[in-house]
């Protein structure tokens, strides 16, 4: 008989107890493979929609990494189109807005200029384009003219004014799926923030050689701006990888999982230890009466350990075996259109069985301290 | 104190008292007092007493469960306060044999039996297993090696936890109410079996008792009262229930 049965056999003493340990722990590993997935996901996902547009570099006022809250003259455009290694610049205001009724509410609606990349990198899917001929028009993305069960040529109330939807498009997905564009200067007096953008979005001529050096380089030119008194314009430029992974959206979704996870794993490892710990007191003659027939401290440490180690592997394995087939749903379904990405997972799966097993023995430690520390004496104890 | 062990003496002698005194911190009890005795090799003796008067705690001295307060003990000759590896000095030299088997419940006979034998000297798997089956045909239980405690009687259970004693070929058995769970058919296969052991393999047998029949088996009478030995000619019969009264648990449930 391999040591290693006895630990296993261990665990089955207690079947009900063991099962329901390892329950916990299933959750909680779920849990965090769901949240830590959902949290790349939506990283990948701004990051698929800024590529969509062929977007270089992202420019926004220092110091503010919420693009929402930050604050720009769109004449600055055109300082940054002087610049050579720039192709294009974008203006771009972005705000939430409630739709209809209020049912929508925080609907993040973009304000292009028409005759930009932006604009015309957009794939429509159903009438055409905002132009400059345009008024109170609006395109929709289509899983937010779904949401509204509008189509092209209907009218939805935006911030009590009435947009007539002129296109529906495609984008990159869920994300900008559910997303509005318009006319720049229609949301700029909508939201009366006139001349004001939230930031700029910018290609880069691609004959330059390799894209982050050129940001590199291109990062203090467009900090030293300055304005024509010569006070410095303020302005921060980001390629857009580093822009997205540093957004406040995604660091407070990937905190936000890291904290919840990290919550439910310190729970699955006190559980671990409740169950242990009662495990080891009420096998205290019977591990006193190992010691006495000879088994060292280590070896009871061992077989403790074991135990442990064995109850959280099982919970974690069946947390993933719980997990993973609904994250393969998940992805499959049309309705996420790719928001959640098999490939992605298995990197949370990774973190979430490694943490698991790092609490696990956090959670073991004490009981198997414990169960070293019974005297082999306790075995002849009333007897 | 320390007078170096004669060599003599621990040719003779497998266990050595001198003196021995524990006094427990909790509460100031002085479980054991001044308690000299020797045990020579292939000796068979039991240790009788009224109820908590030291018997348990003399046999965890001698099997280097526990350590005297004062004096020592000496197991072949060497004080066991000097010897380092006490843990492989149990798991080599001593077999435990408790009153309420102490078997893993989750693992059969022949796999409890294995238990002492991860440590004590180097086996392959398939030696324990064979060695393990040579222990339990001994004991009489070549039919039961794949049954579970729980599926044994109680008399069966004390014979699979003997074999388990006897794991790695220790020279000593130490036992405390071996039959105190048993009913008195299988307490006397038990101490059949003891006697056995003790003819035809030459082991050393200590074992506390409340029971006449193992004190008539012996070849010699220890008897403790209120922590002191009492002298041997004045052995204390009285402490041993008259045969039939043996008290007996047939049905425990403790494996
Ligand atoms: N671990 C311990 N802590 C405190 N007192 C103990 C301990 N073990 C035994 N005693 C006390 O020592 C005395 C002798 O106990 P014990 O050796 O178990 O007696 P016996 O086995 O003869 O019934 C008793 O009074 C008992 O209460
Ligand atoms: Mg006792």
């Amino acid at each position: 008989m391999p040591f290693d049965i006895v630990a296993l056999k261990n665990v089955w003493r207690r079947p009900t107890r063991s099962v329901l340990t390892c329950i916990g722990i299933a959750l909680a590993v779920a849990t965090a493979v769901a949240l830590l997935g959902f949290a790349s996901g939506l990283e990948r996902s701004s990051l698929e929609v800024y590529g969509a547009h062929g977007v270089d570099m992202v420019v926004l006022r220092s110091g503010v990494s919420e693009r929402l809250t930050s604050n720009l003259d769109e004449r600055i455009a055109e300082r940054l189109a002087a610049l050579p290694a720039v192709r294009a610049v974008n203006p771009s205001l972005t705000d939430l807005i409630s739709f209809g009724d209020r049912s929508l509410i925080g609907i993040p609606v973009h304000g292009w200029p028409a005759d930009r990349f932006a604009v015309a990198t957009l794939q429509v899917i159903d009438g055409r384009r905002v132009s400059d001929r345009d008024r109170a028009a609006v395109m929709l993305g289509q899983g937010l003219a779904a949401g509204l069960n509008k189509c092209v040529g209907d009218e939805v109330e935006i911030e009590s004014h009435q947009f007539s939807i002129v296109g529906i498009y495609q984008g990159a997905n869920l994300l900008e799926n559910s997303t509005a564009v318009m006319r720049l200067p229609e949301l700029q007096e909508l939201m009366d923030r006139p001349r004001q953008v939230t930031e700029f979005q910018l290609q880069l001529h691609d004959n330059l050689g390799d894209a982050r050096r050129v940001a590199e380089l291109l990062r203090p030119q467009i900090a030293a701006l300055t304005n024509a008194q010569g006070k410095p314009l303020g302005l921060a430029a980001m390629a857009t990888e580093e822009f997205v992974t540093g957004s406040a959206e995604v660091r407070m979704a990937q905190g936000m999982a890291v904290a919840t996870s990290l919550i439910a794993l310190l729970i699955s490892s006190i559980s671990v230890l409740n169950t242990m710990i009662m495990s080891v007191f009420e096998r205290t003659q019977e591990i006193g009466a190992l010691r006495a027939i000879g088994w060292r401290r280590s070896r009871v440490l061992r077989m403790v350990l074991g135990e442990s180690c064995l109850l959280s592997a099982v919970g974690g394995l069946l947390g993933i075996g719980v997990a993973w087939p609904c994250i393969l749903l998940l992805s499959r379904a049309p309705a996420l259109e790719g928001f959640i990405r098999p490939e992605l997972s298995a990197t949370a799966v990774g973190e979430g069985l490694m943490l698991t097993m790092l609490l696990a023995v956090a959670g073991g430690f004490y009981p198997a301290y414990r169960a070293m520390r019974i005297a082999p004496s306790e075995a002849l104890r009333y007897e | 104190m320390n007078n170096p062990p004669s060599p003599a003496n621990a040719e003779a002698y497998l266990l050595q008292v001198r003196q021995v005194s524990r006094v427990f911190s909790d509460g100031q009890v002085s479980a054991l007092v001044d308690v000299s005795l020797s045990i020579r090799r292939g000796e068979y003796a039991a240790i009788v007493g009224p109820s908590g008067s030291g018997k348990s705690t003399l046999l965890n001295l001698l099997g280097a469960l526990d350590r005297p307060t004062h004096g020592e003990v000496l197991f072949g000759g060497r004080s066991l306060s000097a010897i380092r590896d006490i843990d492989s000095l149990r798991a080599c030299q001593i077999g435990f044999v408790f009153q309420s088997f102490h078997l893993l419940p989750t693992l059969s006979a022949l796999e409890n039996v294995q238990i002492p034998m991860f440590e004590g000297p180097r086996r392959s798997p398939s030696e324990r297993i064979r060695k393990a089956q040579e222990l339990l045909t001994i004991v009489g239980l070549a039919r039961r090696m794949h049954h579970l405690p729980s599926q044994m009687s109680v008399g069966e259970r004390q014979r699979t936890a003997i074999a388990r004693a006897l794991a790695n070929d220790p020279p000593l058995i130490l036992a405390d109410e071996p039959t105190g769970n048993l009913d008195s058919h299988s307490g006397s296969a038990i101490l059949d079996l003891f006697d056995s052991l003790h003819r035809e393999r030459h082991v050393t047998l200590v074992v506390i008792t409340h029971s006449s029949d193992v004190a008539q088996r012996a070849e010699r009478i220890i008897t403790l009262h209120d922590g002191r030995l009492v002298p041997e000619n004045e052995s204390g019969r009285e402490f041993l229930h008259p045969q039939g009264h043996v008290p007996a648990v047939s049905n425990s449930t403790s494996p």
